[in-house]
């Protein structure tokens, strides 16, 4: 089986995810590559322990990521650090010839973004993908077939949003997602935003323009330290966007919210989609179900279908079990391992989503600030 | 730290999600033992039954087909069996005999004589640990109702009510397999199959089974066999139970409405538990693993809530709390509890502890109750009529 040598930049939570994801690679028994780390880098050592006393394969742990760059035994780079370093990073890893898997937003605003995106087209034989997992639950696959088999008919509206709840706690302390510098101005729209568009840009559909309203809801936080420290960023935002499906050439009304303060939503990621000939809902509320709505004439029935674990690449675990949060990573890692080795996606939806969707989302949100301080609607430019 | 070497008889579908537990060990974070699989035995040896573990798993040095070369290697601490029920009284008591440590898939015997004869076993050798397997207690939404039953907090309970439902079966031309055939399944039909995953909970929560009323149904009498002609299934398909339970400590008598079906339409693997009490009911199924609902009744308006549990698990993961908790990390949560008692010589919680034999030995006595009830259309005594452990033993 070919291997495919990683090196990984910021080794937090989602990091260790990817590394316990690699370990279990045999979870994926019709996969022809696989990952193995063999480099990582993080100033911090009481996290990089977790790595060098799990992973023999790393050889190299160093706190310079311009060495890990550097080192030619790495072939492909993760990347998970905070906002303000992607351009940066994601450039010089670009320019270093290795492939990129980044974390979301891909630049802390449009024009970090758009030196990505320059550096990218300078460096075509570079393969490189944005992380977003949610899409790989089976019924949000399910949802991703139907749409490339125009299943919906002509679009009525989608409804997507990520909504989460523990800011609502006053007193949670401030972290770097909730400071200007580090996050950017997009607030909440860099830090969730990219994960309830990924569906949406994936299929092509594209927003000409947005309405949006942002809510700073908590202006201060604990500062860990004692004291308070000032919260600026956007907790919430609402998206109501005029959007084109390349499909039908017709318009559909797309609404998107992400939200730090949503009571009662842990971890709620969802997906809604209304057409004429079909209907489909899913909510990460209840990640085993998909709604369905198929209309053929006749009665009009919601359908409830229990969806077990129909993943895109085979698992070892029986179609009928619950699947978890990190079956989605692994899912979406065997989805960049295989879009590396055969230069295409298993299939649309199977692909993580890629560099110009993204860039098509910095356009959004770009305008939904402006739209948001101007009380206008905003033409995405 | 310390490793526990395990050998594993029966290479299924359990088999490859337990090896693949072991392979991202590195997921629980405070782990005080890791599972290195060293053997394993299948009856057949043939690549496509073996050769995923053999490629997967250098750790492997020994492939056998029979399972006392297995019990016999030195290199083996502890065993993962997960064989047909007519073979666990034979190989259960063989690897106890042989000392090895194990973690044993339900019902622990095809019948209450072959769990009794495994229990009598164990008796003899205190010090080999032996525990079920069951995975779907480490639900974090059931960590939380088994926490409840032991914090006392539903007050007198008024009803029980659980089951386990599976759906494919309502396929007439799904072929038949072993868990359909009384050979090797045994005349508990789904009990013996589904039973121990759903009856657990009342055992576990030391609530006593008085006496059982049990309608058993036989759905589809013939599925397609491996030549390719219709064959007779005679095992159970459905089960509904009613029985009359007793809560030891308060000694009040309330009803548990048991369900155990393969044949219920649309419903593709759901466990479920719901318990109402005078103080606190909860309601839980796979159907939505994420949700728990609960009404905690003080005298004022009654509510149920709803809660997104997340990942809040019994043994720490570096897995977020908020996120989705699945399938794969119930069996490996059920992993750790063995290797953690084994590890320290008693369970880090009673809530988070694999199941008991002595648990397991309950489900048989009520399992035998419903067959009964089912044949003579009569209440039947489900009290364990047989011997403790220790007399057993004794014998």
């Amino acid at each position: 089986m070919k291997t495919i040598r990683f090196g990984m930049i910021g080794c937090g939570l989602m990091g260790r995810e990817f590394a316990s994801a690699v370990a279990r690679w045999c979870h994926l028994p019709e996969m022809e590559a696989r990952p193995e780390l063999v480099a990582i880098c993080d100033a911090d050592e009481s996290i990089t322990r977790w790595y060098r006393d799990n992973f023999p394969t790393i050889q190299q742990i160093t706190a310079d990521y311009k060495e890990l760059l550097a080192n030619p035994a790495v072939e492909a780079v993760y990347i998970a650090v905070p906002h303000h370093l992607h351009r940066e990073f994601y450039c010089a890893a670009i320019e270093a010839g290795k492939h990129l898997m980044g974390e979301k937003p891909f630049g802390i605003d449009l024009a970090a973004n758009r030196a990505i995106m320059e550096c990218l087209a300078s460096h075509p034989e570079v393969f490189v993908r944005c992380s977003s997992e949610f899409p790989f639950f089976p019924a949000m696959q399910r949802i991703g077939d139907m749409i490339e088999a125009q299943a919906f008919g002509t679009i009525l509206e989608v409804n997507s949003g990520f909504l989460h709840s523990s800011d609502l706690d006053a007193s949670k302390p401030i972290n770097w997602k909730r400071m200007v510098e580090f996050n950017g101005e997009y607030g909440c729209l860099g830090d969730l935003g990219l994960h309830p568009c990924h569906m949406g840009l994936k299929a092509g559909w594209t927003p000409l323009n947005v309405r949006a309203i942002l809510s700073k809801i908590v202006t201060e936080r604990p500062d860990g330290k004692g004291g308070m420290a000032p919260c600026r960023t956007w907790d919430n935002g609402t998206m109501f966007c005029e959007t084109h499906d390349p499909a039908t050439g017709q318009l559909f009304p797309w609404t998107i919210k992400t939200q730090r303060i949503a009571p009662g939503q842990k971890n709620t990621w969802y997906f809604e989609v209304m057409g004429t000939k079909a209907c489909a809902r899913f909510s990460t509320k209840n990640a085993n179900a998909l709604d369905l709505l198929e209309y053929k004439g006749g009665e009009q029935a919601w359908q409830w279908v229990d969806m077990g674990h129909a993943v895109s690449f085979k698992s070892i675990t029986g179609p009928i079990f619950e699947m978890g949060f990190s079956d989605s990573i692994l899912q979406m890692w065997a989805a960049f391992v295989y879009e590396l080795v055969h230069g295409r996606p298993l299939k649309k939806f199977a692909g993580c989503i890629t560099p110009e969707e993204v860039a098509l989302s910095h356009r959004l949100f770009t305008a939904a600030l402006e739209s948001h301080a101007r009380t206008i609607t905003v033409a995405l430019d | 730290m310390k490793t526990i070497r395990f050998g594993m008889i029966g290479c299924g579908q359990m088999g490859r999600e337990f090896a693949s537990a072991t392979a991202r060990w590195c997921h629980l974070t405070q782990a005080s033992a890791r599972p290195v699989l060293t053997a394993i035995c299948n009856r057949s040896l043939r690549p496509e039954k073996i050769g995923w573990f053999t490629g997967n798993f250098p750790s492997i040095d020994l492939v056998t087909e029979d399972y006392r070369e297995l019990l016999a290697s030195p290199e083996v601490d502890a065993v993962y069996v997960a064989v047909p029920h007519h073979l666990h009284q034979e190989i259960y008591c063989a690897a106890i005999r042989a000392g090895k440590h194990l973690l044993g898939e339900k019902p622990m015997g095809i019948d209450l004589a072959a769990n009794e004869a495994i229990l009598d076993c164990m008796g003899r050798h205190p010090n080999v640990l032996v525990r079920g397997a069951s995975q779907y207690i480490f639900y974090p939404a059931v960590q939380r109702i088994l926490k409840m039953i032991a914090d006392d907090a539903f007050g007198r309970i008024i009803e029980l009510d659980s089951g386990f439902l599976h759906s494919s079966d309502l396929d007439p031309d799904k072929p038949i397999n072993w868990k359909r055939l009384v050979e090797y399944n045994g005349l508990y039909g789904v009990m013996g199959d589904l039973g121990v995953h759903s009856a657990l909970v009342a055992f576990r929560a030391g609530w006593e089974v008085l006496r059982t009323t049990a309608i058993c149904s036989n759905l589809v009498s013939l599925r397609p066999g491996a030549e390719g002609w219709m064959v007779p299934c005679s095992t159970w398909d459905n089960v509904t139970m009613l029985s009359r339970m007793r809560d030891l400590r308060a000694d009040h008598v309330f009803p548990w409405v048991l369900r155990l079906d393969r044949i219920m339409p649309g419903e593709k693997n759901s466990w479920y538990l719901n318990i109402y009490g005078t103080k606190a009911c909860a309601r839980f199924s796979l159907k939505n693993p994420r949700r728990l609902e609960l009404l905690f009744y003080r005298g004022d308006e009654q509510r149920w809530e709803s809660v997104d549990m997340g990942f809040e698990t019994a043994y720490p993961t570096i897995t977020g709390s908020i996120f989705e908790f699945g399938a794969s990390d119930a069996f490996m949560q059920m992993m750790a509890a063995f290797i953690e008692e084994l590890a320290h010589g008693q369970p880090s919680r009673s809530c988070a502890s694999c199941p008991t034999p002595e648990e397991v030995h309950g489900c048989h006595c009520l399992f035998n109750a419903a067959l009964r009830s089912n044949e003579s259309h009569i209440e039947v005594s489900s009290l364990k009529k047989s011997r403790p452990v220790e007399e057993l033993a004794a014998r």
